[in-house]
């Protein structure tokens, strides 16, 4: 899932520092799951910043509504009533739909109150890692199933760096050597000969560098 | 094994202990530092190194090279980075490195941005240093360079690589260093020697795999000449480990820095005469003369012209 973290109070008080009647749009999917802007999150931030604000003596009324998805078209039809009524929208989606919000109610100012960090799993009681840099183009199946593009710091393909220990990668002692994690599956697994292959350069053009990405899928199409 | 004919590949293949040192860039655009930095390198060198912003910014590997060249040095080594270069940089630099008679190229990752260099920077990491020797082995070779574009000129260029002597569990390393090799390391200079003992068994294991007659391995030995920084250097693993045994041992001596040169002198006579080792790679800190003190003090004499 998409893994967010909230903004502080402060930053996000600030931001909308100039409205006086705001609607905080929470988001039932990925930000829900992680705890950072479903119904539960918007509510406690919504109290917290007509707190701050009135200690400012700058008071502001905020409405709350969280919808099931804000990506997603259908779902955001519900907002046009909440919205037309406030001077501006928070949203506590990850990017994707703060900028569909965005571009459904162009006359409305929307702001993020999330900070969207990456596509990963819940690993335990409240810590998210990282799994996936969404590259366009999978290489799972060569490596045992752990990413060496998302979860190697230096973005190895062939093996580790100098910095490797078996407990910990050199840029970050929490977290585990993925080419350890790599080599230790790929043995497992009766795989090891894949290490000895050379991996080619990656060919970047399925990810982001080439600009942002568009996916047209005909059959599903009317 | 080298493919190329320069001195430096001359020197590989010659059966006498190759011995060369670490030059650092300097932090500003000093030229007259490199000029100053050669004249108190000894002139036997088989090789200077050129390092690309291992611990901090310095400046660029390509121009230290060339005023090292400039200087009359024979063989250059230069180090680049996949950190810092995309694939575009790293073969047009290579191309460039070549126009200036530089004698390798050293294929490395880099440390991490994120280590005392720059946290807040983006890093290329387009290609790592093993797709880099490949790529480079290809424009030596057969004049191609990637992305299927053909070269005018094949550029006559040694490739080398690093190895990472402490790295564990030993099959990994091994997979990683016959990787190197294959993809086209000609020379693979180590990270530097303080445990011999651990250096020992990585060496017994590659000579075991025959891997030491496919490269020249050069180990590392790194004098240290202030406590400070090598306690730095430890922490943040930027030559790789740095035991506390080392560290104690210059602690309590009255001279720190003769300590160091004592230490390094001690490592390289003992890499000296383990087979499978072809040379001596001597890091210094920007501190030229403990190249020629080590060299001394180690009877490690060069016997090139470097």
């Amino acid at each position: 899932m998409i893994v967010a973290s909230p903004k502080s109070i402060t930053e996000l008080k600030d931001i909308i520092s100039a409205h006086k009647n705001v609607l905080f749009v929470g988001c039932g999917t990925c930000v829900s799951v992680c705890l950072a802007g479903g119904e539960r999150e918007v509510g406690i931030a919504s109290y917290a910043v007509r707190m701050a604000r009135k200690l400012d003596r700058n008071p502001v009324e905020i409405s709350q509504i969280t919808i099931e998805r804000q990506c997603d078209n259908e779902f955001l039809k519900e907002l046009a009533e909440p919205i037309s009524k406030v001077e501006a929208v928070v949203s506590f989606a990850c990017g994707a739909g703060v900028q569909a919000i965005a571009e459904r109610f162009p006359e409305k100012p929307v702001y993020a109150a999330l900070n969207t960090e990456f596509l990963g799993v819940l690993e335990e009681q409240a810590i998210w890692n990282e799994k996936c840099l969404g590259c366009g183009n999978c290489v799972l199946a060569q490596f045992g199933g752990i990413c060496p593009v998302t979860r190697c710091a230096k973005r190895l393909l062939n093996g580790p760096c100098g910095g490797s220990t078996e407990d910990h990668c050199e840029v970050n002692p929490d977290r585990p050597c993925a080419w350890q994690l790599i080599y230790k599956r790929l043995k497992s697994i009766g795989q090891l000969d894949r290490l000895e292959e050379i991996v080619m350069p990656k060919d970047w053009s399925t990810a982001w560098y080439s600009g942002p990405r568009k996916i047209v899928r005909k059959e599903h199409q009317v | 094994m080298t493919t190329q004919t320069n001195d430096f590949a001359r020197a590989l293949n010659s059966g006498r202990l190759v011995v060369t040192a670490e030059c650092l860039p300097p932090r500003g655009s000093d030229a007259a530092y490199i000029a100053d930095f050669s004249d108190r390198l000894p002139s036997n060198l088989d090789a200077v190194v050129v390092a690309d912003n291992p611990d901090t910014i310095r400046s660029s590997s390509i121009s230290a090279a060339s005023l090292l060249k400039r200087q009359g040095r024979n063989n250059v080594i230069m180090a680049m980075t996949t950190r810092d270069r995309n694939r575009i940089a790293l073969m047009s630099d290579a191309l460039g490195a070549a126009a200036l008679d530089i004698s390798a190229i050293l294929c490395v990752a880099g440390n991490h941005q994120s280590i005392s260099i720059c946290p807040q920077a983006a890093a290329a990491n387009d290609l790592d240093s093993v797709q880099f020797i490949h790529a480079l082995k290809d424009m030596i070779l057969h004049g191609a360079g990637l992305g299927g574009n053909k070269l005018s000129s094949k550029p006559e260029l040694l490739v080398g690589a690093l190895a990472q002597p402490y790295l564990r569990p030993m099959e990994l390393n091994l997979l990683h260093v016959r990787k190197k090799i294959s993809a086209g390391a000609d020379f693979l200079l180590t990270q530097a020697v303080f445990d011999i003992e651990g250096f020992e068994l990585w060496l017994e294991a590659v000579r075991e795999a025959g891997l030491d007659k496919r490269v020249a391995i050069i180990p590392c030995v790194m004098p240290i000449a202030d406590l400070n920084k090598a306690r730095d250097l430890q922490r943040i693993g930027t030559y790789g480990p740095i035991p506390d045994a080392v560290i104690a041992r210059v602690e309590k001596a009255p001279d720190a820095a003769e300590e160091g040169i004592a230490i390094a002198s001690e490592i390289a006579v003992k890499l000296k005469a383990m087979p499978g080792v072809r040379g001596i790679h001597i890091l210094n800190a920007e501190l030229a003369s403990l190249v020629a003190a080590v060299i001394k003090r180690a009877g490690i004499d060069p016997g090139g012209d470097a």
